[in-house]
């Protein structure tokens, strides 16, 4: 829990300075920066790498079936 | 902790509804209400997995429909058809089986403006079907928008339930004259769960992003897998693992943009932990090269590194209190290699084709190396995404 507070405080302080107006996101919406263009696929490989690894999280949830228990 | 901890409350559910409630008011403010048109995207996907004892065949639609007062409306279509033999369901008998999974997921949302902040609040559901298994889920979110959307916070809240089956696979479906079938075991056990995540999404100049987050799982019932069977002094047994599961899952992703070169670096970090004594770290990279406006090439290496629970066993004697055949509980790495090609379909102006000049296809294809009794796989996936 020490890592998780030490690390939201370090990114709210990194970005806590910086304002990028809208004008300004050029860059951020090109389609390589855009991850929200990869959820279809990352919904899936999520699934897959559920049911295949111990670990899980970090892509939303999933869902059960698969034989993922 | 017992069962019925976790149990939904009613002040939960009211809580859900008033959020649905709250979506729905038409009192909310409307973000594209002048223009009183509907938009949305409808996207059409082909998912394939292979390795050597499972094959995954998995056609999807999804589909966003945002009104004129604002309200978005998120709903999904699966269909998994899966051929698998022994090894993946854990079992010793080398017995090969296809089974079909429904999955279907619908969402609604709205963002309230606050004038300097926005505030978007949402639920979805999930219900996936297959013989021997029916997942359901129920999920409530909200998303803050602070300092010109330079700042993003979410919060979302996921109960899951999900009956547990068994059937007897391969061979002939078993029916009596009635036409009911025999193959059917019945209910197993059922599983439970709650998953609370937060995450910070955080624009840290014109070119770079910063995403950190956290995820609280609890889980709860039948956690094992009613096929596989341990081997406990040379007999098979059913697997038996502890009742409860508390995971932790600590994430971020950090992108850069490079305008000289039009490249795009993601950096990508997911550390995790269990009380079963899993620990896993997950890095990633990911570099995107645009070619032009309507052309992106994107490699990944993505490596997977857990050590086993405290259970684990490749085979047990005397009198232990949980046994598993599960791979997933053993020590294990693995490195994923993938490509990925996307394109805009912007060509198709002034064509018979033109109400798909928006649209972006995209083809990847991916090798998973894995030291696990798995072995290697493939994971193929293709999508067009049509936005109107």
């Amino acid at each position: 829990m020490r890592a998780l507070g030490l690390t939201l405080l370090f990114a709210t302080a990194l970005g806590g300075c910086v304002t990028v107006a809208p004008y300004e996101r050029e860059y951020l919406a090109s389609p390589a920066m855009n991850a929200e263009l990869e959820e279809g696929e990352g919904e899936f490989q999520a699934h897959v790498f559920d049911s295949r690894e111990g670990a899980t999280g970090g892509h939303g949830s999933t869902g059960g079936g698969c034989g993922c228990n | 902790m017992g069962r019925h901890a976790h149990a939904p409350t009613r002040a939960g559910l009211l809580a859900l509804a008033a959020i649905l409630a709250a979506t729905l008011t038409p009192t909310a403010t409307r973000a594209d209400e002048a223009s009183g048109t509907w938009t949305g995207a409808v996207e059409l996907r082909a998912n394939y997995y292979w390795e050597t004892s499972t094959r995954v065949v998995a056609p999807e639609v999804r589909a966003r429909l945002v009104s004129p007062d604002g309200v978005q409306v998120d709903g999904s279509y699966l269909l998994d058809a899966i051929t698998s033999a022994s090894i993946a369901a854990g079992v010793q008998e080398d017995i090969r089986f296809t089974e079909v999974r429904n999955q279907g997921t619908l969402g609604v949302s709205r963002e309230f403006d606050l004038g300097e902040a926005q505030l978007r609040l949402g639920t979805s559901g999930r219900v996936s079907h297959e013989p021997d298994y029916l997942a359901t889920g129920i999920t409530a979110y909200s998303t803050l928008s602070l300092n010109q959307r330079n700042t993003v916070l979410s919060l979302s809240l996921t109960y899951i339930h999900d009956n547990v089956g068994a059937v007897v696979r391969g061979g002939e479906a078993r029916v009596d004259d009635t036409g009911r079938d025999l193959s059917d075991r019945g209910l197993q056990g059922q599983l439970e769960g709650i998953t609370a995540g937060l995450t910070l999404s955080q624009v840290l100049s014109p070119q770079a992003t910063v995403v950190v987050g956290y995820q609280l799982v609890q889980n709860w019932g039948f956690l094992q897998n009613p096929y596989r069977r341990a081997s406990l002094s040379d007999n098979l047994v059913p697997e038996v693992h502890p009742g409860e599961r508390t995971r932790n899952v600590l994430f971020g992703r950090l992108a850069y943009f490079v305008p000289e070169t039009s490249t795009a670096f993601h950096l990508m970090y997911r550390a995790y932990m269990d009380d079963w004594e899993i620990g896993a770290i997950t890095p990633e990279v990911r570099v995107y090269q645009m070619i032009g406006p309507s052309v992106v090439v994107r490699l990944r290496y993505r490596h997977y590194n857990q050590v086993n629970s405290f259970f684990y066993q490749d085979s047990y004697d005397g009198d232990p209190e949980f046994l598993s055949a599960d791979q997933k509980m053993d020590r294990f790495y693995s490195h994923l290699f993938g490509v990925q090609l996307r394109f805009a379909l912007d060509f198709l102006d002034r064509t018979p084709l033109s109400f798909l000049e928006r649209s972006w296809i995209d083809m990847s294809f991916n090798y998973w190396n894995q030291t696990s009794r798995f072995g290697d796989g493939i994971l193929a996936q293709a999508g067009i995404r049509a936005p109107f």
